[in-house]
C-alpha cells in the first residue's frame, strides 16, 4: 500500500507537470530569476568579506623596545608578548637590523644617514594576531597591556587604517543585512507566491478530488512532489545562470582589475552556498505548495 | 440506510436552510427530492457526503451516526457514496478513463483492476469509444454519463445526484434516468434532486418535497 502510494504520487506529480508545462516552465523561470538575483548579492557579499579578510591579516602591531636592554631582558620581554593569547607570531627586528631594511629602503638616499654616527634606530618586535582577533577592539586591549610591559617604549598599530577599516566591516555587515534580508524576504514571497498560484489554478480539482473520497494526504502529497521538484529546478536554472554570468564577468575583466581589490579573482559560490540555495529552492516549493492546497482541502 | 432525526442546519441563525427534517431511505430505494430553488434539497443532500455538517439532530448512514464523525473520516464514508453534480465535477485535465480510475486509485485498487471496472462502467453508461477523450471534448450528456461512471465504479451502496440532468436537454435527460434506474435496478439506493417534473411524474417513484426547508410531503 505504501509503496503503491508512492508509485503513485510521483506519477501524478510527474504527470501534473506535464499536463501544464507551461505554467511549469513559467514557475521555474519565475523562481530561477528570484534566486538569481539572490545568488547575485551572494557573490558580491562574500568575496568583499574574502577580501576583508585579507586586508585584515596585514594588521599588524609593532612594540618598539628602549635602548640599551640586555638580551635576557630582550627574551623575557620576547616571552611576556608570547603569553598573550591574541599573539600569532613575533618577529625581533634588532637595532642593526632595523637600521640595514631602512638602508634598503633608503637606497637611493643613502647620503641621508650617512652624518648619524650612531644607530638611532630601535629594535623592535613585529607581531602578527590570530584570525579570531583581528579587529579594533581586540587590537586596543593586547596594545594597552602590551605597553604596560616593561622595556617597552611605545606600540603602534597603525591606528587610522584600522579604525577605517572597523567602520567599512560595520557598514559591509549591516549594509548585507539589510541588503540580503530584503532579497531573501522578495525570494521567499516570489518562490512561495509563484508555487502557490499553480495550486490556486487547480483548486476546482482539489475540491473535486476531496469528493470523490480522497484523503487529505492523497490530495496533497503529488502537489508537494511537485512544489519540490519546480522549487529545484528553479533554484538549480539560477546556479547554471549564475555560473554562466559569472565566466563571462571573468573572462572580460581587465587583468590587473583584480589588484584593486588586493586579490587576483573573483570567487564563485562555495559547494556549500549552491547546497544551501538548492535547498531552499526545495523547501520553498514544499512550503509554498503545502500552504496553499491545505486552503481547499476542506471540502 | 439512511434515517435523519430531527436534523437542522443553519447557513444563517435566522433562517434555517434545513428544519426539524425527519425521513428514512432504505435499501433498494430510488427517491426523488424536489421542491423549488432555495428549498434546501442541495443542502439535504450535501449533510449525506458530508460536504455540509448538521447543526441538530442526527444522521444514520448504513447504521452509523455521522453527526459527530470527524474530518478524517470522511473520504472513507465518500468511497462508500456516489456523488453526480449538475456541473459535472470532472477533472479537466484528465480523459475519462483518467477520471474514473482515479476514484478506485484512492482506494487503492491495482492497476489491472481499475482497468477492468473501468471498462465494465465505460460500457455501462455507453462511453467506452470516449475513453481516452478529455471532457471538454464531451456534449454535456456524455460528461455527465462519464460523471455517473465514475460515481457507480466503486459499487457504492448509494448513489446522489443533485440535478443531474439540469444543464441537459429532455432527451438527454431521459437517457440519463434511464441509467439511473438501471443502477437503481442492480441494487444501489438512489437519491436524486430535481425540478425536472415531466420525468419525475413519468417515473412513479417516492418523492420527497421540500419548501423553506421543511418537508411537506413524503
Ligand atoms: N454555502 C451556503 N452559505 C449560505 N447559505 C447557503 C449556502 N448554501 C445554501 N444556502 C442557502 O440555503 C438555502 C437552501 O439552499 P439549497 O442550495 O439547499 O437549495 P436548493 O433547494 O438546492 O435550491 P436550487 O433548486 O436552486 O438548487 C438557500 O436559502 C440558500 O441561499
Ligand atoms: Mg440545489
Amino acid at each position: 500500500m505504501a509503496l503503491y502510494n508512492i508509485i503513485h504520487f510521483l506519477e501524478e506529480a510527474l504527470n501534473n507537470i506535464r499536463r501544464n508545462t507551461f505554467v511549469a516552465a513559467i514557475t521555474v523561470g519565475t523562481i530561477g530569476i528570484a534566486f538569481l538575483i539572490f545568488g547575485i548579492f551572494l557573490i558580491i557579499f562574500s568575496n568583499l568579506n574574502d577580501i576583508t579578510s585579507t586586508w585584515k591579516e596585514q594588521i599588524q602591531v609593532v612594540s618598539y623596545l628602549k635602548d640599551g636592554l640586555s638580551n635576557a631582558e630582550i627574551i623575557s620581554i620576547e616571552d611576556k608578548i608570547k603569553s598573550e593569547r591574541e599573539i600569532n607570531s613575533v618577529a625581533f627586528i634588532s637595532k642593526e637590523k632595523a637600521l640595514s631594511e631602512f638602508r634598503k629602503d633608503l637606497s637611493s638616499q643613502t647620503g641621508l644617514l650617512e652624518g648619524l654616527g650612531e644607530n638611532p634606530l630601535p629594535a623592535y618586535f613585529e607581531i602578527r594576531l590570530k584570525k579570531a582577533y583581528q579587529d579594533p577592539k581586540s587590537i586596543l586591549s593586547l596594545v594597552d597591556r602590551l605597553k604596560k610591559i616593561k622595556g617597552i617604549e611605545e606600540v603602534q598599530y597603525g591606528q587610522e587604517w584600522v579604525e577605517n577599516l572597523s567602520s567599512f566591516l560595520d557598514f559591509l555587515m549591516i549594509a548585507g543585512m539589510i541588503v540580503g534580508g530584503l532579497i531573501s524576504l522578495a525570494v521567499i514571497l516570489i518562490v512561495s507566491n509563484t508555487v502557490k498560484l499553480t495550486v490556486y489554478a487547480r483548486k476546482e480539482d482539489i475540491e473535486i478530488m476531496k469528493l470523490i473520497g480522497a484523503t487529505d494526504w492523497f490530495v496533497k502529497a503529488p502537489f508537494l512532489i511537485e512544489g519540490m521538484a519546480i522549487g529545484f529546478l528553479g533554484s538549480l536554472m539560477s546556479v547554471i545562470l549564475l555560473f554562466g554570468i559569472y565566466q563571462i564577468i571573468v573572462q572580460n575583466l581587465p587583468l590587473n582589475a583584480g589588484l584593486l581589490f588586493g586579490r587576483f579573482s573573483i570567487a564563485f559560490l562555495s559547494w556549500p552556498d549552491i547546497v544551501v540555495l538548492l535547498i531552499a529552492g526545495v523547501l520553498l516549493g514544499l512550503f509554498g505548495s503545502f500552504v496553499s492546497v491545505g486552503r481547499f482541502l476542506k471540502v | 440506510m439512511i434515517q435523519m432525526f430531527h436534523v437542522s442546519k443553519y447557513y444563517d441563525k435566522n433562517f434555517p436552510a434545513l428544519r426539524d427534517i425527519s425521513l428514512e431511505i432504505n435499501k433498494g430505494d430510488f427517491v426523488f427530492v424536489m421542491g423549488p430553488s432555495g428549498a434546501g434539497k442541495s443542502t439535504l443532500l450535501k449533510l449525506i457526503f458530508c460536504a455540509e455538517r448538521a447543526d441538530e439532530g442526527q444522521i444514520l448512514i448504513q447504521g452509523r451516526n455521522i453527526a459527530r464523525l470527524s474530518d478524517s473520516k470522511i473520504p472513507y464514508l465518500r468511497r462508500n457514496l456516489g456523488v453526480v453534480f449538475q456541473d459535472y465535477k470532472l477533472l479537466q485535465s484528465r480523459t475519462i478513463y483518467e477520471n474514473i480510475a482515479f476514484s478506485l486509485k484512492v482506494c487503492g485498487v491495482s492497476n489491472n483492476e481499475i482497468k477492468r471496472r473501468v471498462y465494465f462502467v465505460l460500457k455501462q453508461v455507453g462511453l467506452e469509444h470516449k475513453s481516452d477523450s478529455f471532457p471538454i471534448r464531451l456534449s454535456g450528456g456524455e460528461q455527465q454519463r462519464a460523471a455517473i461512471a465514475r460515481a457507480i465504479v466503486n459499487e457504492p451502496a448509494i448513489l446522489i445526484a443533485d440535478e443531474p440532468t439540469g444543464n441537459l436537454d429532455y432527451n438527454m435527460s431521459v437517457e440519463i434516468f434511464e441509467i439511473l434506474k438501471d443502477i437503481n435496478v442492480r441494487g444501489t439506493t438512489v437519491i436524486v434532486a430535481t425540478h425536472n417534473r415531466e420525468i419525475v411524474s413519468k417515473m412513479q417513484r417516492r418523492i420527497i418535497s421540500l419548501d423553506k426547508g421543511k418537508i411537506v410531503s413524503n
